[in-house]
């Protein structure tokens, strides 16, 4: 898991580039919702930065409001699905982890919204799987 | 084959074409693949004839290697076609912008030693290393 070292990142072109210390005890996050596949190409395997991310260089960084509780970060240069926030939130960026250095260390540690997900692939690990009724049970909770 | 249509997110890139009948999934696990899509395996099906976007869409193509373009949409930012340069036919099309996706199954994994270990699909699909696939190794599996 974190070791407190400084990850950098970047998009395809490289036109995006930024850097963070993942937020220690936490690991890769799988989104199985059609809203992240269908942006995504695939499942959002994410994790995040503690205090969300700094960046080097963003200026073809683009924000698409994907719905009232979630807009989503892309290069318009070479279209590049990099980030997912609630809105305006800036700490608690979800960052593609394959914009990172492959050796960052990081594992699955959970699965939502599992009951969106096809069934023509499914994923080896034992993380836990949580339904989108309860990621959204735990955000009211949480007020996060 | 089978004619089937999707869209973007945003749904200002709406687009058909024809897919095999058998309704095959490739996953590619190649680094870009997955640094431009969402950190996991770009998930696609292949359309022979390639696909008609209509006209005036947002599609922006991103020419990402000597070899390839990836288009996407430049309003929303969804990964949508991987084609060679200019390729009227052979696109590989992001299933999960396809309207319906009736009774896909996972055919083969490709570019399967670029895979990183941090995550692993369970199935016994074929694995295809990049000299596989591009037909230039011993024994490719498919």
């Amino acid at each position: 898991m974190s070791t407190g070292r400084i990850l950098h990142g970047q998009c395809l072109c490289g036109a995006v580039r930024f850097h963070g210390t993942p937020v220690p005890g936490r690991g890769i996050g799988v989104c199985h919702c059609g809203q992240c596949r269908r942006w995504a190409s695939g499942p959002y395997q994410a994790m995040r930065f503690e205090g969300g991310v700094v960046m080097d260089a963003d200026d073809t960084l683009t924000w698409y409001a994907s719905s009232g509780y979630g807009e989503r970060g892309f290069c318009a240069r070479c279209g590049s699905c990099l980030f997912w926030r609630a809105p305006g939130d800036g700490a608690n960026l979800a960052v593609n982890v394959s914009t990172l250095p492959e050796d960052h260390g990081l594992t699955i540690h959970e699965h939502i919204w599992i009951d969106d997900k096809p069934d023509f692939y499914d994923y080896a690990d034992d993380a836990p799987r949580r339904t989108a009724a309860e990621v959204i049970g735990d955000l009211s909770e949480d007020g996060a | 084959m089978t004619d089937v249509a999707g869209q973007c997110l945003c749904g200002a890139v709406r687009f058909h074409g024809a897919i095999a009948t058998t309704h095959r999934v490739t996953a590619c696990h190649c680094g870009r693949c997955r640094r431009w899509g969402g950190g996991a395996p770009f998930m696609a099906v292949h359309m022979p004839k390639g696909a008609t976007v209509e006209i005036d869409a947002p599609l922006t193509w991103f020419r990402s290697s000597a070899d390839a373009e990836r288009g996407f949409c430049h309003d929303c930012g969804s990964s949508l076609f991987f084609r060679a340069p200019g390729a009227a036919g052979d696109w590989a099309v992001s299933e999960a912008a396809l309207d319906a996706t009736p009774d896909m199954t996972l055919a083969a994994h490709i570019w399967a030693d670029f895979k990183p270990d941090f995550y692993e699909i369970a199935n016994d699909a074929p694995q295809m290393t990049e000299a596989e696939f591009l037909g230039r190794g011993q024994g490719g599996s498919s």
